[in-house]
């Protein structure tokens, strides 16, 4: 058995305070002779063995197979999932996930039970601290189940990196005077996204584009009309912005949301990194992650 | 290092008032007061708070609770210290923490707490129903503990939470079994438990009329007996249990005496009965047998040392912790004797009454010797008294009173006065106090002896016969008391004894009623098995470890190898526990690496196995 695989025990303060009890009871049987305390002092002992043994094979047999923590505000909570795989038939009960070694990464949850023999996937929250990009080294399991007499714990080694990005803060506006490209909306006839309005049919249109519903309810011919959104995009540079480095970040994370809320394209450029335009959650994410990677120049 | 801050459930909350109500019934006997008052408080007010959410006491009002108890046990036992006020105020603080609220700490605390409550109910007393109790409660506290580390979303209703109890509690069975019998037993008499108990039922150490009447409304065991080679009839089984020689009137007391200490020594006669008696706790410090006993030994040699042997041949023990008693006494039914201090048996109380005098003069006058004197006596007791449960009393603790004016008597007002009749003609007599009969119980061989048997009688000394009499007055005055024995005889009503139906019409409809049928029989089958228990754990001490290894053919087990061998109880028990680890486990792993085998071939060949997969899912692509 390697160091890694080492399960280790010691009771809890209440499994001293049972074991004293345990003591006083069979002191009481030995001084009075009394073979109905004799007896109830071995049922105490053996439930202190029972309880032994079951909170150790608790955490025996259990392997995380993999800990994926999503990108999270700095300061708050972010979603994680783990991959527990069990290959004890019994199952697991009540066993505490907690990080060892670096304390920014708050993953402390306890999983309710585990079946047995198989793989399971828990979902929770972890909480953040600062903004960057922090790894996970090794996580400990530990459980006082099924007495609370004693407690158990082992260390998995378990390399995770994960991003923190900054909290959204900022008293600005989007810079909608960095627009670049066509700032007029323009009707783009039946292609593009959002319906805007109708509009009376005129011979040679496609057919795919009648309202047939409005039709139906006593209505002429009329065909859907379509308009792409804002076809601008926005320009996002640190250098452009003024004021304490954190509270940049912290602005241009703000901005990431509301463009994103407003559907306007948007790039970002930070000193020397440009990451090209684009809108939705995987551009997001990569902007994100390069925020919270950004290097703190004041700090350094 | 606090795993969880789980608030318990109100499931967890209710099964955990459960327990305690079940925990505190069995203390309802030695501290009523204490365990009805507080734990009645406490247990409502928490129900109260579960159902309709009154509020749990503010910290002023704990205090007050916490102070009342101290007060009440002190106001109970006189004092704080000692094993009595200690068990309650156990019981008081059980009761209280139910109503302090009801965290994961205090879940804990309490629940370790009722371990507690339980031993010092134990070492009290061993009966089986205390056993059962016992059992059903330790099986309750070990699913609660268990339940109370599951979390919350896994919270049992009560029967299923009972189940799971038991289902821990055989699994410990083995161990108990093990080291029940190679746990070194130490013989540990000299340490007593100062129990104040032990006055509270039985006999006092006096006959004051109404004193044994007192016994008959109980329905309690005062001992079990199971006989040797020779049973006496009914008739003559008179358990003497105190001798009483100084008089005061219709009063007796024990007189100050010299006691011998009761070394045990080897018997041997021709005609005597032997008999194993285990007395029941809270009968004061005497040692019942039947007469008249001549050697009385304990298997343990501690209480040998502490039993002593006083005037007129009855044996009593040092100090009667509160525990039962289990000894074998031999008894000779026609001992050789010799009177001394006589004149100690002839004391008596003078009363002026001139009936009295008469009735003395007159019986002298016709007889001829003792045993004329006797006869004439109870010749006068036949004719001229009665027998009742429920007597007149009689005022001024009065002789003449009794036998000329109320004249409707108990068995301790027929033996005061005829002793005293004994004593003021010149006859050395003395009371003795004890039991007589007891019934066989149908299961077993043993007899029940019961507190309706309590009994009182006369014994004289006799010059011709050259030994201590036996003279029962109650025998001419209500023969039935005899025949029928009294636990049956005590459990008829008034009308039927004056209905003055034969002996066995009465044991006809005695054996025909339902309360015979159901409640005697039942209560015969639960006193054996009772009896059984008390006697397996009373037995097994130092001498009784001795002799089952003896049996096994391990002779001279020491206190080191007992030691040893508990240890290896434990360890065999721990083997035990992880059998799966250690016997299976090859088995299953080798099933797995074919599999894992298979999967890596499958893999690399036909199809890649995700890794969410089981078995079943991964084949079903095939």
């Amino acid at each position: 058995m390697s160091k890694r695989e080492r399960i280790f025990i010691i009771p809890t303060r209440y499994g001293i305070l049972y074991g004293f009890g345990v003591f006083i009871t069979l002191l009481a049987g030995i001084i009075y002779s009394n073979n109905l305390v004799y007896l109830l002092s071995f049922f105490l002992v053996a439930v202190i063995l029972i309880g032994m043994v079951q909170t150790h094979s608790n955490l025996k047999g259990l392997n995380i197979e993999k800990l994926q923590m999503e990108l999270a505000p700095a300061f708050s909570q972010g979603n994680a999932k783990i991959w527990i795989k069990s290959t004890n038939n019994e199952g697991h009960n009540q066993i505490q996930i907690n990080t060892t070694k670096n304390n920014n990464a708050g993953i402390s949850f306890m999983v309710p039970n585990l079946t047995g023999a198989t793989l399971s996937i828990e979902r929770f929250a972890y909480t953040t601290q600062g903004r960057g990009k922090k790894s996970v080294e090794q996580i400990r399991l530990s459980t006082t189940f099924p007495f609370g007499l004693f407690y158990a714990w082992r260390f998995f080694d378990i390399k995770t990196n994960y991003y923190v990005y900054p909290q959204p803060f900022g008293n600005f506006n989007l810079p909608e005077n960095e627009l670049l490209g066509d700032s007029v909306e323009k009707i783009i006839g039946v292609r593009g996204d959002d319906f805007t309005q109708h509009k009376k049919y005129s011979y040679g249109e496609s057919h795919k584009h009648i309202d047939w519903k409005a039709y139906a309810r006593g209505r002429p011919l009329l065909v859907k009309e379509f308009k792409d959104g804002d076809n601008r995009v926005l320009s996002l540079d640190i250098q452009n912005m003024s004021g304490h480095i954190e509270a940049k970040l912290q602005q241009l994370v703000k901005w990431i949301d509301d463009c994103e809320t407003k559907k306007i394209i948007y790039s970002l450029k930070l000193d020397d990194q440009f990451i090209g335009p684009g809108l939705g959650q995987i551009h997001k994410k990569e902007c994100l992650k390069s925020l919270a990677e950004y290097p703190n120049y004041e700090a350094s | 290092m606090k795993p969880h801050n789980f608030t318990p459930s109100r499931k967890f909350n209710l099964s955990l008032i459960v327990l305690i109500t079940l925990n505190l019934l069995p203390h309802l006997e030695d501290h009523l007061t204490t365990t009805l008052i507080i734990g009645l408080i406490s247990i409502v007010w928490r129900i109260l708070h579960e159902y309709q959410k009154v509020k749990l006491p503010n910290i002023i009002l704990k205090l007050l609770l916490i102070i009342g108890s101290c007060y009440l046990v002190f106001f109970q036992h006189g004092q704080i210290t000692g094993a009595e006020p200690a068990t309650a105020l156990l019981i008081a603080g059980v009761s209280l923490k139910l109503i302090d609220s009801v965290d994961y700490h205090d879940a804990m605390v309490v629940l370790f707490l009722n371990f507690l409550l339980l031993m010092s109910r134990f070492l009290v007393s061993q009966s089986l129903s205390l056993t059962i109790l016992g059992i059903l409660n330790l099986a309750l506290v070990t699913a609660l503990l268990l339940q109370l580390h599951k979390g919350k979303e896994i919270q049992l209703k009560f029967l299923p939470l009972l189940k799971l109890g038991f289902k821990l509690f055989l699994q410990t069975a083995p161990l108990l079994t093990l080291l029940f019998f190679v746990f070194p037993r130490f013989s540990t008499g000299f340490i007593q438990l100062n129990n104040e108990t032990q006055a509270k039922s039985g006999f006092s150490p006096q006959l004051a009329p109404g004193e044994v009447s007192k016994l008959i409304a109980s329905d309690e065991i005062a001992f079990r007996v199971v006989f040797g080679k020779n049973v006496p009839q009914p008739k003559d089984r008179y358990w003497r249990g105190a001798v009483l020689s100084f008089n005061q009137g219709l009063s007796w007391e024990p007189a100050k005496e010299q006691t011998q200490t009761n070394y045990s020594r080897q018997f041997r006669g021709e005609l005597f009965y032997e008999q194993n008696i285990i007395l029941e706790p809270n009968y004061g410090t005497w040692l019942f047998a039947l007469e008249t006993p001549i050697s009385l030994k304990f298997k343990d040699q501690m209480k040998q040392m502490q039993s002593y042997i006083g005037n007129g041949r009855v044996y009593t023990v040092k100090q009667n912790n509160g525990q039962k008693l289990s000894y074998k006494v031999y008894s000779d039914p026609m001992p050789k004797q010799m009177l001394l201090e006589k004149e100690k048996y002839l004391q008596i109380k003078n009363e002026d009454d001139e009936r009295l005098k008469q009735l003395i003069k007159i019986t002298l006058q016709q007889s001829n010797n003792e045993l004329d004197i006797k006869n004439n006596y109870l010749d006068f007791f036949s004719k001229n008294l009665k027998y009742s449960l429920n007597p007149t009393p009689v005022k001024n603790n009065s002789v003449s009173e009794f036998l000329f004016d109320t004249k409707i008597g108990f068995c301790e007002h027929l033996a005061s006065s005829f002793a005293y009749l004994l004593r003021a003609s010149g006859v050395p007599a003395r009371i003795v106090v004890g039991f007589q009969g007891g019934e066989k119980n149908d299961f077993g061989e043993h007899y029940t002896v019961k507190d309706k048997d309590a009994h009182a009688w006369v014994e004289m000394w006799s010059n011709t016969l050259d030994r201590w009499l036996r003279v029962d007055p109650t025998e001419v005055v209500a023969p039935l008391r005899l025949e029928l024995g009294g636990q049956m005889y005590h459990s008829l009503s008034q009308d039927e004894l004056n209905a003055g139906l034969s002996q066995d019409e009465y044991l006809a409809r005695f054996k025909s009623s339902w309360y015979f049928k159901v409640i005697v029989q039942s209560q015969l089958a639960f006193d054996l098995a009772s009896m059984r228990w008390n006697q397996f754990l009373l037995d097994f001490d130092k001498e009784g470890q001795r002799q089952f290894f003896r049996k096994l053919g391990l002779e001279n087990l020491k206190l080191k190898k007992l030691g040893f061998l508990s240890l290896f109880a434990l360890i065999i028990f721990f083997i035990w526990l992880n059998r799966k680890r250690y016997f299976y486990r090859k088995g299953l792993t080798q099933q797995k690496s074919i599999y894992n085998d298979l999967c890596l071939y499958l893999d690399a060949h036909l199809v890649k196995k995700k890794i969410y997969f089981g078995p079943k899912d991964y084949f079903q692509l095939f």
